[in-house]
């Protein structure tokens, strides 16, 4: 019977319980509630399943790119805010250059965070939209693997879609 | 002394972020190529294709032209539809064909270039998915008819073709 008051105790601490997320690319650490980093579904899984320790290594994205995505996941854990406030706060975070957006959406992918990976690839589309597509190569690190005879006709193919093109 | 470590420093710097990109491929990562590709408009699809044989091979696969036809209406898919314009072409070629004349259309009256969002927002409904739909069959059924011959059971397309609707007409 002692034991009932505990319990109640321990169902709601979880609200007020903090995470360490750790870059592991500049050793940055983020103290953040755990319903926030919750909303990352790779560490939801990990937290559930018991595999999180006091810190929770975050591979492969650094600091700069995490603070990012924990502002994402501050505003949405925020219940009071509304949906014109998050359009903004989600507009003034994926304001930024292009390769820092792929460093987000990359982040987004690997966090699960489903919100912030389609604002970010919105964001990347828009940006890229009006590129000419040797720039977008080199973006996104692709090689051109057409023989000039292919492009030259694969650019034939589509050549309504450079109508007033650079 | 400093100012050449410095500079040594940036110069450094510059150089691993370089290699830092070079390393990355965006095609390595499909599901995130294929979330940025899917979030394009109908004109910059298209030029995507000239990016790579895999961006192409993507930027050619009808779902995505599906999700473009009707990803700025409510609901956005009819999938009832599917199997029918999948029959008669698949939905880039109703994009061509129906959707991108209409849209590029009513962006040049307006002065506001066809990939105006605003325009797009404001065109692209359900009726003019509709109404897409059955220009498509229209084309459908004449190319059936001209693909007879002359025994062709639609006659002459070019004098009765219903087509004219896609075409631009003073207003």
């Amino acid at each position: 019977m002692a034991s009932a008051p505990e319990n109640e105790k321990n169902a709601s601490a979880p609200e007020k319980k903090t995470l360490t997320l750790k870059s592991m690319i500049n050793n940055e650490e983020f103290v953040v509630d755990e319903h926030v980093a919750l909303q990352s579904v790779t560490i939801k899984n990990m937290v559930d399943s018991d595999c999180a320790g006091d810190v929770i290594p975050v591979p492969t994205i650094s600091g700069e790119i995490l603070a990012l995505v924990i502002e994402y996941c501050k505003n949405h854990a925020n219940p009071s805010a509304s949906e014109d406030d998050l359009k903004k706060a989600d507009a003034g975070i994926v304001a930024k250059d292009i390769y820092t957006l792929i460093d987000l959406v990359l982040a987004a992918n690997f966090l699960d965070i489903k919100g912030l990976l389609e604002v970010t690839s919105q964001k990347i589309a828009d940006s890229i939209k009006d590129l000419p597509h040797q720039d977008v190569r080199e973006i996104f690190g692709v090689e051109n693997d057409y023989t000039p005879e292919e492009e030259a006709a694969v650019r034939a193919e589509h050549d309504w879609a450079f109508e007033g093109f650079p | 002394m400093v100012q050449l470590l410095d500079l040594g420093n940036v110069e450094l710097t510059l150089v691993s972020d370089k290699e830092k990109r070079l390393k990355f491929c965006i095609n390595d990562h499909m599901d995130i190529l294929i979330e940025i590709l899917q979030r394009l408009d109908g004109r910059s699809l298209g030029a995507a294709a000239c990016v790579c044989r895999q961006w192409r091979h993507i930027a050619r696969s009808d779902w995505l032209w599906e999700h473009l036809c009707f990803r700025h209406i409510s609901p956005r898919t009819m999938a009832g539809v599917r199997p029918v314009v999948a029959a008669m072409g698949g939905y880039r070629r109703l994009y061509m064909l129906c959707l991108r004349p209409v849209l590029s259309r009513l962006g040049r009256t307006r002065g506001l270039g066809g990939g105006d969002p605003e325009v797009v927002r404001r065109v692209w409904t359900q009726h003019l998915v509709e109404l897409s739909l059955s220009l498509f069959c229209v084309d459908y059924y004449e190319r059936l008819g001209n693909g007879g011959g002359s025994g062709g059971w639609v006659g002459d397309a070019s004098a009765s073709s219903l087509m004219f609707l896609c075409k631009p007409v003073n207003v």
